[in-house]
């Protein structure tokens, strides 16, 4: 995990105008299940 | 109302703070950055706002939202960034790991996002994104970070509720949420 994830995805969210209420996982998949 | 958009970044001196203070400049944003220290780390500039104390006082939030008003007129991104973790036993925690971390990732988040929100009423927009951890809602075998959890769980659930609260005034919530270095990706 790079900062550069972190930081894409804060400036996604900052434009996408239509999204709110979302906790976005920047986490490779780690939030869905065991691997 | 201004041209340019401005963002405030807490926790701004290293890390993902300082990766966002970077990247908001290079997209045109005015930006406010704050942290304990954060005048030591980065240089001020016509664009780019420094406020240094503790983000767990009152007195931090309101001086860095009075400069983005001051400055540039307008808060139309803050990025909660700012926050600590503690890793331990679940019975190793103490009264100042608790108080330590509810001061930070809590009250941190609280002050200066109620300061915020009251300028983003005025404008009926803006956007708060708050940053928290992925291991809050699928925790790690080993990570021990249970405490500090209690906070990032409590960030997600508060960004919700806001969401909602606020969705006719046009201020979105929303959170990040990082996960680790060892992911199914890597």
């Amino acid at each position: 995990m790079a900062v550069k994830d972190i930081v894409d995805a804060v400036l996604y969210l900052s434009q996408a105008g239509q999204v709110t209420g979302e906790v976005l996982h920047v986490d490779g998949g780690a939030h869905a299940g065991r691997w | 109302m201004p041209d340019k958009k401005t963002a405030i970044v807490t926790g701004a001196s290293r890390g993902i703070g300082a990766g966002l203070v970077e990247v908001f400049l290079n997209e045109g944003y005015n930006v406010v950055a704050t942290s304990r220290h954060v005048s030591q780390s980065l240089t001020a500039s016509p664009h780019l706002v420094l406020v240094d104390g503790d983000i767990g006082k009152q007195e931090t939030g309101a001086k860095t939202v009075e400069a983005a008003i001051k400055h540039f007129g307008t808060i139309d991104v803050l990025v909660n960034n700012a926050g600590i973790y503690r890793a331990k036993s679940f019975t190793e925690f103490t009264t100042e790991d608790f108080n330590a971390l509810v001061s930070t990732n809590l009250l941190g988040f609280l002050y200066i996002t109620q300061l915020t929100v009251k300028q983003m009423l005025k404008q009926k927009s803006g956007n708060v994104v708050t940053i928290s951890a992925s291991s809050a809602d699928q925790p790690i075998a080993g990570d021990n970070g249970s405490v500090s959890m209690i906070t990032k769980g409590g960030l997600n659930t508060v960004t919700r509720s806001l969401a909602i609260e606020y969705a006719k005034e046009a201020i979105r919530f929303n959170a990040v949420a990082p996960g680790v270095v060892d992911t199914p990706i890597s």
